[in-house]
Formats: C-alpha cells, sequence, structure tokens
C-alpha cells in the first residue's frame, strides 16, 4: 500500500510517501507563512518526476507545528513518536534520537519496538535550535551551511553564550570587531550548540545507538560536538535525516491502514489493572 | 464527554465569577467584610466563624506584563498573575489578605501586595514545614494570633460554637466535593476534568453555604445522567497552583481525560476534613498540619507520594503529568522523588515547565498529546 508522511516545520516542510517499508519518493521545500501551504508545495515537489499521482496515496498523516492544518492528512501524530518510529525504521538498533529543528529540540528514547518511552524538548527558548544557527550565521556574514565545515577548521574555538540566540548574534559581531578569525566564531557557535544539547540528552539518559535528525544534523560542527561531549558516535543513517520526521508520520500511516499495530500491543500491556495493587 | 446540566451553566469558570462579584457585592450591602486568601495553608474557617467573607485570590485566563514592575523575575507564573489582579484593581472589594508561608513566592506576594495593593487587615500564618510535636504547638499558637486579630478587625469573637459552625460548613462542603470526585471513577465520568477544576474554584469564591446547595444540585443532576463513551487515556495532573481551565482543556483537546488531580485547586483543597468533636480550634490546627500536604512542607516524605499513588489505584490512572510553574521550586524539587517511584509502579510520567498556561499552548499541546501516544 502506498502512503505518504507530511512534516511541516518551523522551517521546512517534509514529505515522503512510501510503499511498505520502502521509500519512493521525498521533498525539502521551505516553510510558507501558512502550514497547508508548505504541505501542498512538498507535494507537489515530492511527486514531481517521480510518476506518482495523489491519488495513488491511500493514507497521509501530518507532522510537525502545522500538522493540524495539511488538508490532504487524514490524522496527525506528534512529530515525538514520528521521530521516534522513523529513526527505528532506519536503524533498529538506535534507542536514543536528538532531534534539532528549526525552533525547538528534543531527545526521544525509544524501546525495542520504537515506540517512545521518554523525551524532553526545550522550553520555549530559541536556545540549542536552528534558529540559534541561523542567527549566529548571519552576524558571522556566512551562510548557514558554511558553518560546520568552517568550525572544522578551528583551532580552540571561542566561548559564546548558550542561552540567547539574540544575545548570541550580538556577541559575534562583538568577536568580530575585535579581529577573531571566523573559524573560531564559527566553532563557538556550534560549540554552544552542542552544550545545549548535551544536557538536554542528559536529562533523558544517552543508550546507545544514537542518532541526529532534524536539519542540523547536517552541520558537521555541531555533531562533533555532541559526539565528543556525549562520549558515544553518532549512527549514520541510510537517508536524509531532516527526512525522518516524515517517514515516521508515513510509517504510522502504513500501520493505521493495516490495522495492524504493535503500539495497540504495547497499550494493553500498560493498561492500569496489570500494575494496580 | 459530559452530560447537560443547568448547575454546571452557572459553576463554569466565566458562571462562577458572575456568582462571586454577586455575592460579594450583596454581602458588601449588608455591611459585611471581605477577606482575601491565596494558599490552601490559610484557615478560612476562622474567617468565616467571625462572620467574614472568604475569597480565594487568584490570577487570570490571561497573562499580564504588569507585575514584572514590582517583582523580581523568578517569581512563578501563578503569583504574577495574582499580583497582576491586585494591581489592576480586580480586587479593590477586598478588606484583607490571608495567606501563609507556604512557599518563598506565597511572603513575595503577600508582602507586595500589602505595599502596592493594599489591606486593612493583613495576616501571615507561618505554617511549619516539619510537622513534628513542636510545630503542632507552634501552629496552635499561629491560630491564636489569627483569631485574635480576626476578632479585633472583624469586632466580633470567634467562639467555640461559631467556629464549630464554620467547620461543619466545611465539612459538609469537603464531602460534597469529594462525592463528585467519586463520579470520577467511573469508566465514563460524567464531568471533565477542566468542568470539575471549575465547579472546585467556584467553591474558593462564593459563600461555602452557596457552593454547597449548588453542589447538593449538581449531584443530583448527575446521578441520572448517562454520560458518553469516554475516550483516550486517563490521565492525573499534578502540581502546584492552577488557577484556570486552560491547562486540563488542553490535556482534554489532546486526546486525554483527566480523572483525577493532585492540585491545590483540586483534591489537596478539600480532601482532609477536620474533627468535629473536642476543641474546634485545636482540631482546625491538626486538619492544617495533618492535611495531604504540597511539596512545600517535605516532611514526612512519604506521605505526598502514598496519597498520590492512592488517587493513581482509586481512579485508574494511566499517566502521570506534573505540572511544574517556571520557578516553582518546592514542585520542581519533589518530581525527582516522585519520579522514580511511579516509574517502579509502572505509572508513565511527564514533567512540563510552564509559564502562563495561555503562552505557548502549541509546544505545550505537542508535548501532552505526545505523552498521550506514547501511552495510549
Amino acid at each position: 500500500m502506498i502512503v505518504a508522511g507530511c512534516d511541516v516545520g518551523s522551517t521546512t516542510g517534509k514529505l515522503v510517501v512510501m510503499e511498505d517499508d520502502r521509500l519512493l519518493a521525498s521533498a525539502i521545500v521551505p516553510t510558507r507563512p501558512l502550514s497547508d501551504q508548505t504541505a501542498y508545495d512538498a507535494l507537489e515537489a515530492a511527486l514531481r518526476g517521480s510518476g506518482l499521482k495523489q491519488e495513488d496515496i491511500a493514507l497521509v498523516i501530518g507532522t510537525g507545528y502545522g500538522r493540524l492544518n495539511i488538508p490532504f492528512a487524514q490524522r496527525n501524530v506528534t512529530e515525538i513518536s514520528c521521530h521516534g518510529l522513523g529513526a527505528f525504521w532506519a536503524d533498529p538498533e538506535i534507542r536514543t534520537i536528538i532531534d534539532i529543528g528549526g525552533q525547538d529540540c528534543k531527545v526521544i528514547r525509544i524501546d525495542e519496538n520504537g515506540g517512545v518511552i521518554e523525551f524532553a524538548m526545550n522550553d520555549k527558548c530559541a536556545a540549542g535550535t536552528g534558529r540559534f544557527l541561523e542567527e549566529t550565521a548571519r552576524g558571522l556574514g556566512v551562510g548557514i551551511e558554511d558553518l560546520g565545515p568552517l568550525s572544522l577548521q578551528a583551532k580552540d574555538g571561542v566561548k559564546l553564550s548558550s542561552y540567547c540566540s539574540v544575545f548570541a548574534e550580538t556577541e559575534v559581531i562583538n568577536l568580530l570587531s575585535e579581529g577573531i578569525a571566523l573559524e573560531e566564531i564559527a566553532a563557538g557557535i556550534n560549540q554552544a550548540i552542542a552544550s545545549r544539547l548535551a544536557s538536554l540528552v542528559k536529562r533523558v539518559g544517552v543508550q546507545e545507538k544514537v542518532v541526529i535528525t532534524g536539519g542540523v544534523s547536517k552541520n558537521s560542527g555541531v555533531v562533533k560536538g555532541i559526539e565528543d561531549r556525549l562520549g558515544v558516535s553518532l549512527a549514520r543513517i541510510k537517508v536524509d535525516p531532516q527526512l525522518i520526521g516524515a517517514i515516521g508520520a508515513s510509517l504510522f500511516a502504513q500501520r493505521s491502514a493495516q490495522r495492524t499495530t504493535r503500539l495497540t500491543e504495547w497499550r494493553t500491556a500498560r493498561r492500569w489493572d496489570a500494575y494496580a495493587v | 464527554m459530559s452530560v447537560a446540566s443547568g448547575v454546571l451553566d452557572r459553576l463554569t469558570y466565566e458562571g462562577a465569577s458572575a456568582l462571586s462579584r454577586e455575592a460579594v457585592a450583596q454581602w458588601k450591602d449588608k455591611g459585611g467584610k471581605v477577606v482575601g486568601w491565596v494558599c490552601i495553608y490559610a484557615p478560612e474557617e476562622v474567617l468565616h466563624a467571625a462572620g467574614i467573607l472568604p475569597i480565594r485570590i487568584m490570577g487570570s485566563t490571561e497573562p499580564h506584563s504588569i507585575a514584572d514592575a514590582y517583582l523580581q523575575s523568578n517569581m512563578c507564573p501563578f503569583v504574577r498573575s495574582c499580583f497582576s489582579q491586585g494591581i489592576l484593581k480586580e480586587y479593590q472589594y477586598l478588606d484583607g489578605i490571608l495567606s501563609s508561608h507556604t512557599c518563598d513566592a506565597m511572603v513575595k506576594l503577600f508582602d507586595a501586595w500589602r505595599v502596592y495593593v493594599g489591606a486593612q487587615f493583613a495576616f501571615l500564618i507561618d505554617q511549619p514545614h516539619v510537622i513534628n510535636r513542636f510545630s503542632y504547638e507552634y501552629h496552635m499558637g499561629e491560630l491564636d494570633r489569627l483569631v485574635k486579630q480576626v476578632e479585633a478587625f472583624a469586632g466580633v469573637a470567634v467562639t467555640p460554637e461559631s467556629l464549630r459552625q464554620s467547620n461543619r460548613v466545611y465539612n459538609e462542603n469537603r464531602l460534597l466535593l469529594k462525592e463528585l470526585y467519586e463520579l470520577r471513577k467511573s469508566e465514563n465520568p460524567p464531568l471533565t476534568g477542566s468542568q470539575v477544576h471549575d465547579v472546585v474554584r467556584a467553591g474558593m469564591i462564593i459563600p461555602k453555604e452557596q457552593h454547597n446547595l449548588l453542589l447538593k444540585e449538581l449531584l443530583a443532576e448527575l446521578s441520572d445522567s448517562h454520560p458518553p463513551k469516554a475516550k483516550g487515556p486517563r490521565l492525573m495532573i499534578s502540581g502546584s497552583c492552577i488557577d484556570t481551565p486552560i491547562f486540563p482543556k488542553i490535556v482534554e483537546e489532546s486526546g486525554g481525560q483527566v480523572v483525577v488531580d493532585d492540585l491545590c485547586f483540586g483534591s489537596r483543597y478539600f480532601w482532609d476534613l477536620v474533627a468535629e468533636e473536642g476543641d474546634p480550634l485545636q482540631a482546625l490546627s491538626r486538619r492544617y498540619m495533618d492535611k495531604t500536604h504540597c511539596a512545600c512542607i517535605p516532611l514526612p516524605r512519604d506521605s505526598r507520594y502514598d496519597f498520590m499513588r492512592q488517587l493513581i489505584v482509586d481512579y485508574r490512572v494511566e499517566g502521570v503529568i506534573f505540572y511544574g510553574q517556571k520557578f516553582c521550586d518546592p514542585f520542581a524539587y519533589d518530581f525527582p522523588d516522585h519520579k522514580p517511584r511511579l516509574e517502579k509502579d509502572g505509572i508513565p510520567v511527564m514533567q512540563l515547565e510552564v509559564e502562563h498556561a495561555s503562552v505557548g499552548a502549541g509546544q505545550l499541546k505537542t508535548r501532552v498529546q505526545a505523552f498521550i501516544e506514547m501511552i495510549a
């Protein structure tokens, strides 16, 4: 059965089309002001050249911040559950997922069935997220995609405040005026994110394998910073880690369509009468 | 998910606020005094016995930044919200304030209220944070001091008879609320969690006698109702002062049912009765010292968890949401103690740290929905 998952995030919209466990088509598009516009953009981009039509898709599940406003989605599931299941599909040995998106970051622990057992999220502030990178990269005058490669050339890196992205941008401008090299500042920016994330991971606990998903997973400097701080190497997966949420949504669609779910079994096992005295 | 009820319409958030305004106006017309109380450790029965109308001070459904001009930034959103209402002159009718030293934020609110909002009568009861034979005696001394000051302010003696009568009225209220909570044990509860929240809150802002009558009517209406089939996992909210139904509503909109709570705007307010025999003031003191405590009274340590666990079993709770207010230290310290105990008992838990419940509702919903997906 052909199904799809659509993940409308704060910065990008992602859509994947899958048949059973196979990825047929995918797209990543920039987010537009309204979620439904982003969703249609992503759908169009994914179908383009794939030989597939919208009518071929039996069921769509929406996720991400815009999940309630995806006109062609029949149901919605939170990005937390989707990242859990999506990462589990990418590598069944994964137990901890670090997802860094445009405006939030979360750490999710999953069990041996891909079900979420615990999660933590940043509290209502953009520190430790892609937005922090965007702001500071702008202050630095480089593209966000250059931050990773640049930072890897640094010797020590500078120390930057990891709390407020607006203040961090001011700090970047100050450092530049002091004549500090670009790569040292870029390394400072990535370390600031890595240190925020490492604390969040410790709140939930690290269990290997650990994977990093979301847009910021493409920043090699942040990835290396997190690896150093946690003392683990992050798993490399077979697909673009930015698509994991949408893949999870499409796997939920698959399950929903088949009406057989491990999740239901899981619920039954967790019913109150099993543990009430 | 709930049944239609005429009484319930009067006990909604807005309905109860209107009833409260009417009741206060009538009370004042008759020349009566009205005193605001903030924390559930304030023994309002003493006010009642002196013919004063006790009204709980609470915040509003919207955040106001006016408090930022007076309070430091590490005060909890509840205190900020209450204080804003005072500054915005929503509590002009109050003749005084009765609060307790439960947490530091409560003391700060009391101080700031006296200075910036003003109060003819102001009393802060020093609630002991450790329960032992010395502190029982100390609390009794605090109650004596309160009685004397209330008597002087009201110009009325608080006699053993009048206090006994007040204790009786309050006990009746508690028993009626417990009867209402009993209905939530059902597979299909007749009221949602947010509706119950409103009903309990109503009792804090209207005369107890009036609330008792309304509760009796409500229980009679509910006794032959046939609630529709309930959906979603049965959840409990645990935390400090949730003074609006916003959060329980968020949980319900996210697909969960709130079947019971461990909140001072819920069970912790009315769970414990006062003994009706013996010296009424002594009995009142024992009630406040031995009640189901909040996180501010850390000793004895196990009693809070035992209470929570009993509710979980009795109400067949499938998951617990810890609602932590930003900067609420007592509850933040509570969580690391309760989380492993709950997990050992097989109960999924989630901790939230929230500014005002109406701010960042989208993010809050994502977390609550994910938690519900996790256990559903």
